[in-house]
C-alpha cells in the first residue's frame, strides 16, 4: 500500500502542479505567444505611464516657474535674451516663438506691423499645438493598450479551453483533475490580458486629464500675452 | 541600450515587471491544496464472538437480548445441532438440502440400505435389488413406484441400465443440481444419507422454545466460502471484468495502482446497485483508475457465476475485487 501511494503521489504533483511557471510552459504556442505579447504591453504601457507622469510634473514646474518670471516685472526683451540660448518647452516655447515672430517684424521695416497680430496668433496656434502634441504623444497607445488587452487575453483563454477540451476528447477522461490545469493556464491568459488593461485604462483617463489641464493653461497663456503684444502694436502704429 | 534620465520609463516598467513576476513566483510556488475532510461515521467495534452471538437471530425482530435466539414454535426431538463453524457444510451439495421433494422418498426407501459402503455404490453392478430399482424409478415422478418387484434380478440389464445412466450423467456433479427433477443421482443421495445436517426449512424447529425472536439476521448460519474458493471467485470475475476494462491511459504508474472495488450483486449475477470504489482516495490518477474499474463492472453487468458458488450467495452478496493492471491484462 505504501507504494502504491508513493506513486499516486508522484502522479498527483505531476498533474496538478500548477505555479505560473509551469502553467506557462505547459500552455499551447498561441496561448504562449498572447501571454508574452500582453505582458509586453504591460512594460510599454507602464513605460509610457511613467514618463507621462515625470514629463507632466515637469512641464507644471517649468510653466509654474516661467510665469513666476514672466509676471515678475521683467522687460519681456530680457527675458528674451536670457532664454534664447536655451532649449525651451511649454509656456516659454510659445513665449519665445511668439516674441521671435515680434523682433523678426520690429527689425523688418514698418509695413510688417499691418499683419502683426494675426500672425503671432498663428504661431501662438502652432506652438501651442507642437507643445500639446509633445505632451499628449504616446496616450493612444494607453488607450488602445486598455481597450485591446482584455480581448487578446481573452482570445488566448478560448484558445487554451479549446485545447484542453480536444485533450479531454482525445484521453476520454472527464475528471475535475484531468480538465483543470488546461483550464487554469487558460485562464491565466485572460488574468494577464486584465493586469495590462486595467492600469492602461486608468492612467489612460488620469493623464488624459492633466495633458487637458495643461493645454488650456497653455492657451489662457497664449491669449494673455498675444493680448500684451497686441497691445505693444498698436501703441507703434498710433505713435 | 543607453538609458535617457528624462524618460526611464521602459527600463523602469521592465524592472519592476521582472520584480513583480520573481515575488508572484515565490509566492504562487504551489497551489493551496484543498483539506480533505472525511466523513465521519459511527462505528461500533464488536468482536468475533459478538458477531457470532449476533447473527443467531431474526433481522426484523424488535427485542435485543443478550443471548440470541430465533423463534422457535415447535420442540424438536432431535439433539440440539452443534455451533456451526462454517467448513462443515461446504461437501453438501445444496441441492440435496434444497429443493425438499425429490430426495424424501428415496431417502425413506433408501434408508434401509445404509450398511453397504459408499465406494461400491456405483462401479460395480452389485445385486442389491432394491436401490437399482430406486434409480429405475425416480425419472418418472410417480407418486406410487411399483416397489414390490424385487424378484426379477438381471445383473446384465442393470448393469446396462448402469452405464447408460452414467453416460447421461454429465461429467460434473454440480450439474446434477441443476435439473433435480429429471436426474438421479446416486452420488447426491448417498451424501444426504451422510449428512447429520438439519434442513433448512426447520427453522422454527428447535430444541427449545421461544415465542420471540431476537435481533440478529438470518444469514447467521449461511455457509461461507474457502479462502480457495473465494480466491477462484474473485478470479472469474476478474476474467470477465477485464474484457470490458480500458484503465486510462494517461496515467503513469498505473501498474502499481491498484483499486479496490466493491461489487454488489444478485444471486444471478447481475448488479446489485452501484460499484463502488472500497476507500475513496483523493489522488486522481487513482480516481481515473477506480472510475475506469467501475465503469468496466458496470459494461460487463451480468457475471457468470458457477452453479457451485450459488448456496455461497449470503457470502459473496458484496464482494471486494482489486484491480490490478499487471495480473488482468
Amino acid at each position: 500500500m505504501e507504494s502504491t501511494e508513493i506513486i499516486a503521489n508522484g502522479v498527483a504533483a505531476a498533474t496538478s502542479d500548477i505555479t505560473l511557471w509551469s502553467m506557462f510552459w505547459q500552455a499551447a504556442f498561441v496561448v504562449k505567444l498572447v501571454m508574452l505579447g500582453l505582458v509586453a504591453a504591460s512594460v510599454w504601457c507602464w513605460g509610457i505611464i511613467i514618463d507621462k507622469s515625470l514629463l507632466y510634473a515637469r512641464t507644471q514646474s517649468a510653466m509654474d516657474r516661467f510665469e513666476d518670471v514672466f509676471w515678475s516685472g521683467r522687460s519681456l526683451d530680457e527675458l528674451y535674451d536670457s532664454l534664447k540660448d536655451t532649449n525651451t518647452n511649454d509656456m516659454a516655447a510659445v513665449f519665445m516663438a511668439a516674441m521671435g515672430e515680434w523682433k523678426r517684424s520690429l527689425q523688418a521695416n514698418a509695413a510688417s506691423f499691418m499683419n502683426l497680430t494675426q500672425r503671432i496668433d498663428k504661431v501662438l496656434d502652432v506652438t501651442i499645438q507642437r507643445e500639446v502634441g509633445r505632451l499628449e504623444s504616446k496616450l493612444l497607445v494607453l488607450a488602445t493598450i486598455g481597450a485591446a488587452s482584455p480581448f487578446i487575453g481573452l482570445f488566448g483563454t478560448v484558445w487554451g479551453i479549446m485545447t484542453a477540451f480536444r485533450g479531454i476528447a482525445a484521453s476520454k477522461n472527464t475528471s475535475l483533475a484531468v480538465v483543470a490545469p488546461g483550464i487554469a493556464e487558460a485562464l491565466f491568459a485572460t488574468a494577464i490580458g486584465l493586469f495590462a488593461a486595467v492600469p492602461a485604462v486608468i492612467a489612460y483617463n488620469w493623464l488624459q486629464s492633466r495633458a487637458a489641464k495643461q493645454q488650456a493653461r497653455l492657451e489662457a497663456f497664449a491669449d494673455e500675452f498675444s493680448a500684451i503684444l497686441s497691445r505693444h502694436v498698436d501703441q507703434r502704429i498710433g505713435g | 541600450m543607453k538609458i535617457k534620465w528624462s524618460e526611464p520609463g521602459i527600463p523602469l516598467s521592465a524592472a519592476i515587471h521582472a520584480a513583480l513576476l520573481l515575488a508572484t513566483l515565490i509566492a504562487f510556488t504551489s497551489a493551496p491544496n484543498f483539506e480533505e475532510q472525511p466523513e465521519s461515521i459511527a462505528v461500533d467495534m464488536i468482536t468475533t464472538d459478538e458477531l457470532i452471538a449476533l447473527t443467531k437471530g431474526d433481522k426484523m425482530a424488535k427485542v435485543v437480548k443478550p443471548d440470541a435466539k430465533i423463534k422457535v414454535d415447535k420442540q424438536s426431538d432431535q439433539p440440539a445441532p452443534k455451533p456451526d463453524s462454517g467448513e462443515a457444510k461446504k461437501d453438501i451439495p445444496t441441492p440435496a438440502a434444497k429443493p425438499p421433494e425429490p430426495p424424501p422418498e428415496p431417502k425413506a426407501e433408501a434408508k434401509p440400505q445404509t450398511p453397504p459402503p459408499p465406494p461400491d455404490v456405483k462401479p460395480q453392478p452389485v445385486p442389491e435389488e432394491p436401490k437399482p430399482e430406486g434409480l429405475k424409478q425416480a425419472p418418472p415422478p410417480k407418486p406410487e413406484p411399483p416397489k414390490p418387484q424385487p424378484p426379477k434380478f438381471e445383473p446384465d440389464q442393470l448393469a446396462k441400465l448402469l452405464d447408460q445412466q452414467k453416460k447421461t450423467q454429465p461429467p460434473k456433479p454440480s450439474d446434477a443440481t441443476k435439473k433435480p427433477e429429471q436426474t438421479f443421482d446416486p452420488n447426491a443421495l448417498e451424501k444426504l444419507l451422510q449428512s447429520k445436517e438439519t434442513p433448512q426449512k426447520m427453522a422454527s424447529t428447535g430444541t427449545e422454545l421461544s415465542k420471540t425472536s431476537t435481533v440478529g439476521t438470518a444469514t447467521g448460519t449461511a455457509s461461507k466460502l474457502t479462502l480457495s474458493q473465494r480466491d477462484q471467485l474473485a478470479g472469474l470475475l476478474k476474467d470477465q471484468i477485464a474484457k470490458c476494462w480500458s484503465p486510462p491511459a494517461w496515467v503513469t504508474g498505473a501498474d502499481n495502482l491498484r483499486p479496490t472495488i466493491r461489487i454488489g450483486l444478485r444471486e444471478d449475477g447481475s448488479l446489485d446497485g452501484l460499484p463502488a470504489a472500497a476507500d475513496t482516495s483523493s489522488d486522481p490518477a487513482m480516481k481515473a483508475m477506480e472510475e475506469s474499474a467501475i465503469r468496466a463492472i458496470r459494461q460487463c453487468a451480468p457475471f457468470n457465476i458457477p452453479p457451485q458458488f450459488k448456496s455461497y450467495y449470503a457470502d459473496w452478496k458484496s464482494l471486494a475485487v482489486t484491480f490490478d493492471m499487471k495480473a488482468m491484462l
